[in-house]
């Protein structure tokens, strides 16, 4: 398997690249404001999980893998010791920052859970994706089950973050050609096209771009073929399509008319920066509007493609 | 291509020879480049000095038509100085096999010639057979009648100085290719030729590519990765029409073509289908009769029974002896013996050689159909300059043809593989895909015989013909489909479905198949197997850079043809690093072998050459118009009298028309001194019919050049940049001088003969390009294929003292 | 930070793409051209061809050398063009500030035929040629246009060879320095062409004078470093025309 440097992830952090795409797409102002300090809240987490190591990446059986299994399937939850409630309050402060229509019920969790020592029992639900326990949960403390899950998940983001890196080099050498992340198995937020790079000298090298998906949930990135649909495998090319606004040919939305998904692409063969893939579908919400429109699903939910 | 594109870069050692692979192939340089950069030396041996030369370790320059002795050259220093792979000889090529009685060769003719025919009783170069009717072999290569040791005799006349003197290239030169070369007949080490119209556009154009193959043989190169004799097709589906019978000597999947003396199905298979006595040869044209029923079946459907012959009687049959090729048609049509016809997608009037002959032919037509993207000479040759259209009686039709991108289908690049690729956007106008015009006019033919009954309307009524053309339906027929309910391998299959496998054709009409070669091609496990573009691979297959999944490859998926010879007799690869395939014990791993037997050690295996009758590579060639082993024969017009090799000067069976226009200079001729050479260019795109309706390609490529060394246009007096006059004994063209250091005169027997190269891309419909190039070149042929001899005929160049063409 | 290009012309295989594909971006249309004794074509720049492929050839001890230079404006980070220009009417040419850019604006029109000559003779590459219709004056323009939505220029992405490179001047000039490291091996006397003057860094294989005439500002008349003291020399010409 291919791995590629993220350029952008590592040459600039997530607030110089927020203040970038705001000044371009002014109009999208709102969102940016909307969703920075939760960005900016997940870039402090990864920094504080530097210092976390409490886990370990199992061991990857090729065959399994290469028939589908992620990775991480099945791994039980690691020891995330008092990290987690941090990085919960970090998030939580940063939600009602900046969504004051819910700034209210988020201030409700805060003061039912602010003395609770069981918050990672809280992220052990939603690690085994317990609906029931979640519920349990919510209902003990009397807060929205919604916000909550939300909340939860986005707070055990960091740490499949901070996992990710170790993984990606356990699977380095091994084939995968699904959708899904082949660390996480969640699903993509959105895609990029790259030229292709090599160290060889080519005599002439063609200009298709090579696809690669970004993780939703740990910002693994993976190549996959270009004519297939990342959720249904389908490589029916007459249901293959995109939308595009008729300014910007860089961006579109890529769709299905098998499964009628959808999910977002940057086309960056011709352009002059690489852009930061944990920020960049902000800037496509006008696509993910007019996807919806036309009945497509987002294929990975997220806050900007579902409130 | 007996290997593929992407395995070039597995070679130690690459010889481009007879091809500017890096200006008319670019992407084969891709794998080039990859090759040299893992240390690989590049060679190019060419008139010519171009981007290739510019891009390779070296440049060769050689006088135009004489491969032969260039390779055989080699083939003598890989002989006497004993650096051939002797297992691999010994075992895998017919070295040790014993030449019959009735061999000889003498003074550059073999024995068997017919003056009158000028052609040769083929049954005098037989091996002589054991009381099986297997023949002979000498393991110990010893016997002097085996191939080895003929075949060392017949090349010990190719000395470096017999092959310096003929050739133009200093010994230097010679020893620098040929060691280089030479050091990859070793088991580890992989060298490949890769070759284009600059070896096969020659009257001995086969035998140019015989040497090759001999030579691979030799060092041991055929069958292993980065090895092979690389053909680098032209437009990119050159290859899938030659694999679907666009040459009149044989049917889709290289069947042979029905002849008048063979009146039956029976008759046919008889004659055309090789019988082996030896239990170890696969002789696998042993199946033919399955694959040409299956053809028949997929022509006429139900129509076609066992019962019938499978409707064989219907064909056309050619006659004995005749030649159908460009040459010859266009010499009927200059007789007058042609009425009409259809010309898609290809410009003769400007293709053909000695045009001037072939456009007076197109005159003679009372009716001509051309399907092009634009005007070409050819639909507009009855206005052409110098006639007077009033007088001229054609009727053309310009039919509108789409452009690649506006059609979808597959394509067969030069390694077999075949690629799909969707319709981009809806053809422009009213033009319509070549497939979609055929078949629709077909269909207009049909319901006028059918309402009015013709002179013999059976072959056209009863045909299987689609009601409209579809890509998809057609690619399933090709792959071919059960016309019965079957049982094959253990699974059931409905009437109707696709078959899985060549191996399922029958002769029984329970099959059909458009090309047995593409069967397994669009089968109902795999769907259509030409979208593929999975990368997947085993570590055995990503060491040599073979993507099994992506696209499909014939025959049977297989990516490196004759692998079987890339092991020893236990199934072992020659080089480990580079294993094509290797036997774990129980089965093959890697490539689609050669056939699924086992290793040849078990004794339950078969020799590797399965598509020859002896199952043997073959170094002695008994199956040649023009003789067993290639010997030095001069171009049709060439500028000398004598050479080393033999009193013969030029071929003894090249073909040629005879008419008041056919004149050919005699050799020496002195008002003809100077070889001209012809090629592509990477601006314009073959006759230039297309490109030239591009402004800024025509902006960067005007005009007709003639390309002559620093020293022939010093003697001359001409100037860079000065528009001469470039004749032949046929024809005249002005052309603009461009002087470079990128042609070489070559020394020849103590003299300096001179060599000129032009393109044949620009046409007098593109206003002050210039002409067919082509006026100057003369419509003699290769004895096996009758291509014609573009690549070398006897011109003068001088001043034009006025300039009509190019204003 | 201002953007550079590395052109390696040891990767050039003189396609022509990069000639072709500028020409449609720009809308520019072609020239009637003849063929003249070499493909180089149209034979030089002009109001219409910002970029032109240049053919050289040589026999070099018996060695055959086919060099391929793919020419256009080099963005000079103190262009010369610039300042004559803009002395006989201020804001003719401008320098972007964000790629380096060198624009020539609308107001080149303003410029008198004599002085358009002059801002060319400035040009230590000469490549600024006159549009004789408009009066304006022509070159390559970076595609400013593309790069301000983001997009490269049209010559690099339609490089099938790796030969036109783009990016951050920093990266070039890096990635300059390393590739001639691999190339001197094989071709002893490349260089790198006047780096620190310029935006569009040239890799040669051979001495310049083996390409053509202007592809080192050392080698021609005006020259880089010299320009510099001439147009503080040659800002006062226009003042004397005025006052004098």
């Amino acid at each position: 398997m291919e791995i590629i440097q993220t350029p952008s992830a590592s040459k600039h952090d997530v607030l110089t690249g927020l203040l970038a795409l705001r000044e371009k797409t002014p109009a999208l102002e709102n969102i940016f404001d909307a969703f920075s300090p939760l960005l900016k809240a997940q870039e402090d987490g990864r920094i504080l999980l530097e210092k976390w190591s409490d886990f370990e990446i199992p061991e990857a059986d090729a065959l399994r893998f290469e028939q589908g299994v992620p990775i991480l399937a099945g791994m039980d939850m690691p020891n995330l010791g008092n990290f987690f409630p941090e990085i919960f309050w970090t998030m939580t402060t940063a939600l009602a920052k900046g969504m004051p229509a819910i700034a209210d019920k988020v201030t409700a969790i805060i003061d039912a859970l602010k003395d609770s020592d069981s918050l990672n029992e809280l992220a052990r639900s939603v690690w085994e994706e317990d609906n029931n326990a979640i519920e349990v949960f919510a209902k003990d403390a009397n807060v929205d089950i919604a916000i909550l899950t939300i909340l939860g998940s986005l707070s055990l983001k960091p740490f499949m973050n901070r996992m990710k890196d170790e993984a990606a080099v356990e699977i380095e050498n091994m084939f995968w050609n699904k959708g899904y992340c082949p660390i996480c198995g969640c699903f993509p937020d959105m895609s990029l096209l790259k030229k292709q790079l090599t160290e060889n000298a080519e005599y002439m090298a063609g200009h298709g771009g090579q696809r690669w998906m970004h993780c939703s949930c740990c910002d693994h990135q993976w190549r996959i073929k270009r004519n297939i649909c990342p959720w249904c495998d389908s490589e029916d090319y007459k249901k293959l399509s995109y939308l595009q606004s008729e300014e910007t040919k860089t961006e579109r939305a890529d769709i299905c008319d098998t499964c009628k998904r959808y999910y977002v692409t940057i086309d960056t063969r011709d352009l002059t920066e690489m852009p930061d893939p944990r920020i960049a579908p902000l800037s496509l919400v006008h696509l993910d509007v007019k996807a919806q429109e036309e009945g497509y699903e987002p294929m990975a939910e997220t806050l900007w493609n579902s409130l | 291509m007996t290997n593929h594109w992407c395995d070039i870069e597995n070679a130690d050692s690459i010889m481009i020879i007879g091809s500017n692979a890096a200006e008319h192939h670019p992407i084969s340089f891709k794998w080039v480049l990859r090759a040299k950069d893992k240390g690989a030396t590049v060679m190019h041996v060419d008139p010519k000095f171009s981007r290739t030369s510019a891009r390779s370790d070296f440049h060769v320059p050689l006088r135009s038509g004489t491969d032969i002795p260039f390779m055989g050259g080699m083939i003598n220093y890989v002989l006497s100085n004993k650096l051939y792979f002797k297992e691999y000889v010994a075992n895998n090529t017919n070295a040790a096999f014993i030449v019959g009685k009735d061999y000889k060769f003498k003074d550059g003719l073999f024995s068997g010639y017919d003056k009158k025919t000028r052609t040769y009783d083929k049954s005098k170069w037989a091996f002589e057979l054991d009381d099986k009717g297997v023949p002979k072999r000498d393991p110990s290569l010893k016997d002097p009648r085996c191939v080895f040791q003929m075949l060392k005799k017949h090349y010990s006349r190719y000395s470096l100085d017999n092959v310096s003197k003929t050739t133009g290239v200093t010994e230097e030169n010679l020893l620098k290719v040929y060691k280089t070369f030479a050091a990859t007949g070793k088991k580890d080490k992989a060298g490949t030729i890769m070759y284009a119209l600059g070896w096969t556009q020659h009257t001995v154009g086969v035998q140019n590519i015989r040497t090759s193959a001999m030579l691979q043989l030799l060092l041991g190169n055929i069958g292993i990765a980065g090895g092979g004799i690389n053909a680098l097709r032209g437009e990119p589906n050159v290859q899938g029409s030659t694999d679907h019978c666009i040459l009149w000597h044989i049917l889709p999947g290289y069947l042979p073509m029905p002849k008048a003396s063979m009146p039956t199905f029976e008759a046919y298979t008889k004659a055309t289908t090789p019988v082996s006595h030896d239990p170890e040869s696969a002789n696998w044209w042993q199946h033919k009769p399955k694959y040409m029923a299956s053809l028949l079946k997929s022509w006429r459907g139900d129509n076609a029974t066992a019962k019938n012959g499978f409707a064989y009687k219907m064909l056309p049959k050619a006659d004995d002896g005749e030649d159908y090729s460009y040459i010859f048609l266009f010499d009927r049509m200059y007789k007058n013996e042609i009425r009409g016809g259809f010309v898609f997608g290809t410009n003769p009037a400007q293709s053909v050689p000695n045009s001037n002959k072939a456009r007076k032919g197109l005159d003679n037509l009372d009716w001509l159909v051309v399907a092009e993207l634009h005007h070409t000479e050819t639909s507009d040759n009855w206005h052409r300059p110098g006639i007077d259209p009033l007088k001229n009686k054609t009727e053309v039709f310009l039919l509108p043809s789409a452009q690649r991108a506006e059609k979808a289908g597959s394509i067969s690049n030069s390694g077999r593989w075949l690629l799909w690729h969707y319709e981009a956007c809806k053809p422009m106008g009213e033009s319509r895909s070549m497939g979609n015009i055929y078949v629709d006019i077909i269909n207009r033919v049909r319901g006028l015989y059918s309402a009015k009954n013709g002179a013999y309307p059976d072959p056209i009524l009863t045909l299987d013909w689609p009601s409209f053309y579809d890509a998809e339906d057609m690619a399933q027929r090709i792959n071919g489909r059960f016309t019965k309910d079957v049982e094959f391998k253990g699974k059931k299959y409905k009437k109707g479905q696709q078959v899985p496998s060549f191996v399922a054709l029958g002769d029984d009409g329970s099959t059909s198949s458009l090309n047995w070669l593409y069967s397994g091609s669009y089968t109902e496990e795999g769907g259509n197997k030409a979208k593929r573009r999975d990368l997947s691979q085993t570590p055995m297959q990503a060491k040599i850079g073979l993507f099994p999944n992506f696209a499909w490859c014939w025959p049977v998926n297989r990516r490196i043809l004759y692998n079987r010879a890339s092991v020893d007799a236990n199934g072992k690869p020659w080089n480990p690093a580079k294993a094509v395939i290797e036997w774990n014990g129980k089965k093959w791993e890697g490539d689609v072998p050669d056939g699924g037997w086992p290793p040849n050690a078990t004794g339950k295996g078969r020799y590797p050459f399965i598509m020859r009758k002896e199952g043997h590579g073959q170094l002695y060639g008994p199956g040649l118009q023009d003789g067993p082993f290639p010997d030095h024969y001069e171009p049709v017009e060439t500028p000398i009298t004598s050479h080393p090799f033999s009193k013969q000067l030029s071929s003894p069976c090249y073909k040629s028309v005879k008419s008041d226009m056919d004149k050919l200079a005699k050799p020496g001729d002195k008002r003809f001194p100077i070889v001209l050479t012809t090629y592509s260019m990477t601006e314009h795109w073959c006759g230039g019919g297309e490109t030239r309706n591009v402004p800024t390609l025509l902006e960067a490529e005007p005009q007709l050049y003639v390309e002559m060394s620093p020293e022939l246009a010093k003697e001359k007096g001409i100037d860079n940049g000065e528009v001469v006059v470039v004749e032949s004994i046929r024809g005249k063209v002005e052309a603009v001088a461009m002087v470079t250091v990128r042609m070489t005169p070559f020394k020849v027997k103590g003299k300096i003969i001179h060599e000129v190269g032009m393109p044949f891309c620009f046409g007098w419909t593109t206003k002050g390009v210039g002409d067919a190039t082509n006026r100057l070149t003369p419509a003699v042929g290769d004895p096996n294929t009758t291509i014609p001899e573009y690549k070398a005929c006897l011109v003068n160049v001088s001043k034009a003292k006025k300039v009509t063409e190019l204003v | 930070m201002p953007k550079a290009f590395f052109v390696d012309t040891s990767r050039c295989t003189a396609c022509r793409g990069c000639q072709i594909a500028c020409k449609e971006w720009h809308d520019l249309p072609t020239t009637a051209t003849k063929q003249n004794g070499t493909h180089q074509n149209p034979p030089d720049l002009n109001a219409s061809t910002y970029k032109l492929v240049r053919f050289s050839e040589h026999r070099i001890d018996g060695k055959v050398e086919w060099y391929f230079f793919p020419d256009q404006c080099r963005h000079c980070l103190d262009a010369p063009c610039l300042e004559v220009a803009n002395g006989y009417v201020e804001g003719a040419v401008i320098q972007d500030k964000k790629t380096g850019a060198i624009i020539y604006t609308d107001r080149c029109k303003q410029l008198k035929e004599d002085e358009c000559e002059e801002v060319t003779e400035a040009c230590p590459y000469n490549v600024p040629r006159r549009n004789t219709g408009t009066g304006m004056m022509m070159k390559c323009d970076m595609c400013i246009d593309r790069q301000q939505a983001g997009l490269i220029p049209m010559c690099v992405k339609t490089c099938p060879t790796g030969t036109m490179n783009y990016g951050d001047r920093a990266d070039m000039l890096a990635m300059a320095e390393k590739t001639l490291v691999k190339v001197k091996k094989e071709y002893p006397r490349a260089s790198i062409v006047d780096a620190k003057d310029v935006n569009i860094v040239y890799l040669i294989q051979d001495t310049p004078e083996r390409y053509y005439e202007f592809v080192t500002a050392d080698n021609s008349a005006v020259g880089l470093p010299m320009s510099r003291k001439n147009f503080l020399a040659g800002m006062t010409k226009p003042a004397k025309r005025i006052f004098g």
